[in-house]
């Protein structure tokens, strides 16, 4: 029972996985009953396996045995159902946490702070506002977690299987229409709750301020900033930001392996970003990618006192070697002396 | 206790070597790997069997040293490609090397 909701939407296995041998079928159906995920997910393991077995039967064939038997051999080759199954299981449990755990700590938060913002100047409280805001952070950042790693990771993902019209065959995912509308409305619901919350939140402080003491401008900002119209704004900002996003190729996915997506910008960040930094020179001239944090963290750098009084900095980047170095710093003093 | 299958656990090192070598002259798919490193080994199957090879191949990937790709097979069915990446032909580089040290060490102190 508990297997199945980490197999839903699709329990059967799906039937592009199926070759029409009973025997290969036999062993594709018990090795789908221990694959996690949605059949959309679960056809990753099971075409590459699908694709071995029909390989291994076939060449078995072509060396002179029977239909039934090389079925038997090849699927005897294969080993146990276990070892292909820990695997993907493995992936998708440490994909599961890691989104379970970013988006429960994010909603978590946000849901917390809420709570103790809400409880900070009404008479509803249960314990005191701050230690129920964590209650609530907690208790829902964990649903919520445990929701969208589930669905995240098991789910959402859909299978775009041949992808031979994609460059270079990459094996992608798309979402499909309902998917995709559903995740921008997701992200324009958290967007408006976040301006709603601000919103509130600073509307809401004069009010700590007993109401007969409230000054008038006060309560004219309140009833301001609860004007629906706040809303329509955040909406259309957050349109603006969604189509931005969508053009830039920030909200489409490429997956490399089972379940495993890379952001299509993360994908193409080198293409994109390295010849604006080949243009700057240096780096791109020398380097062929792209410096992490820790790379921009070690560069060094000296300030030259021109004669004029204006400062030169000459970057040292941590894996020149020694030569470019000198090189580069005595460069600067000639300038320097001109 | 000495036996045969000892010196297919010693092979068993070497696996992800053997693997990224048969992807590093191009790319290919899991039984293809199979077969090649097979045909290598003389036609032991013993050292690298499927259920070896598809996780090995996996962990490969996660650890960025191969990619895949789909293609269509000559059977209707789509075969998963390998594909070496540059960190991979870095990381065979390296293993060779060490291999190769090995490799001397037995010559000059075990074999005789």
């Amino acid at each position: 029972m508990l297997s199945n909701i980490f197999r839903f939407p699709g329990l059967s296995c799906p039937t592009e996985a199926l070759t029409g041998d009973t025997i290969l079928d036999d062993y594709i159906k018990r090795l789908d009953k221990q694959l996690w995920g949605s059949a959309k997910i679960r056809i990753f393991t099971l075409a590459e396996v699908k694709n071995h077995l029909v390989e291994a039967k076939t060449g078995l064939m072509q060396s002179g045995i029977t239909e039934h038997e090389a079925s038997i051999k090849a699927v005897g080759s294969m080993g146990s159902i276990e070892s292909y199954s820990n695997v993907q299981r493995k992936s998708l449990k440490v994909k599961l946490l890691k989104i379970g755990l970013q988006s429960g700590i994010l909603f978590g938060v946000f849901m917390g702070l809420y709570q103790w913002i809400i409880e900070a100047h009404n008479n509803k409280v249960f314990i005191n506002p701050l230690t129920d805001g964590i209650v609530y952070g907690l208790f829902e950042g964990a649903f919520f977690g445990f929701f969208m790693g589930w669905f995240a990771t098991l789910v959402w993902p859909e299978r775009n299987l041949p992808s031979h019209n994609i460059p270079d065959n990459k094996f992608c995912v798309e979402y499909s229409k309902p998917m995709r509308f559903l995740s921008k409305l997701v992200i324009v619901v958290f967007c408006l709750m976040a301006v709603w919350c601000i919103a509130v939140s600073i509307s809401e402080y004069p009010s700590r301020v007993p109401v007969k003491v409230m000054p008038a401008e006060d309560k004219q900002l309140s009833s301001y900033l609860y004007q629906p119209w706040w809303l329509f704004i955040g909406l259309g900002l957050l349109s603006g930001l969604n189509i931005f996003l969508v053009r830039s190729g920030c909200r489409s996915f490429q997956i490399n392996q089972d379940g495993f997506w890379i952001n299509q910008w993360f994908a193409r960040k080198q293409r994109i970003l390295w010849p604006a930094i080949k243009s700057i020179g240096t780096l791109g001239e020398t380097y062929g990618w792209i410096p992490s944090w820790n790379y921009w963290r070690k560069v060094k750098y000296i300030n030259y006192v021109l004669s004029n009084g204006k400062t030169r900095r000459i970057y040292l980047y941590p894996d020149m070697l020694n030569a470019d170095k000198f090189i580069l710093l005595l460069q600067a003093k000639v300038g320097m002396k001109d | 206790m000495v036996n045969a299958q000892n010196g297919a656990q010693v092979l068993k090192g070497l696996l992800d070597t053997l693997v990224l070598q048969v992807l590093d002259t191009k790319d290919n798919y899991g039984f293809g790997i199979l077969q090649n490193i097979s045909s290598q080994l003389d036609g032991d199957n013993m050292v690298l069997r499927e259920a070896t090879l598809y996780p090995l191949l996996h962990r490969l990937e996660t650890k960025g040293l191969v990619e895949s790709y789909w293609k269509p097979g000559q059977r209707g069915t789509d075969r998963k490609y390998y594909k070496i990446t540059k960190d991979g032909k870095n990381y065979l580089k390296y293993r060779i090397s060490d291999w190769k040290n090995v490799s001397n060490i037995l010559k000059k102190h075990l074999i005789t």
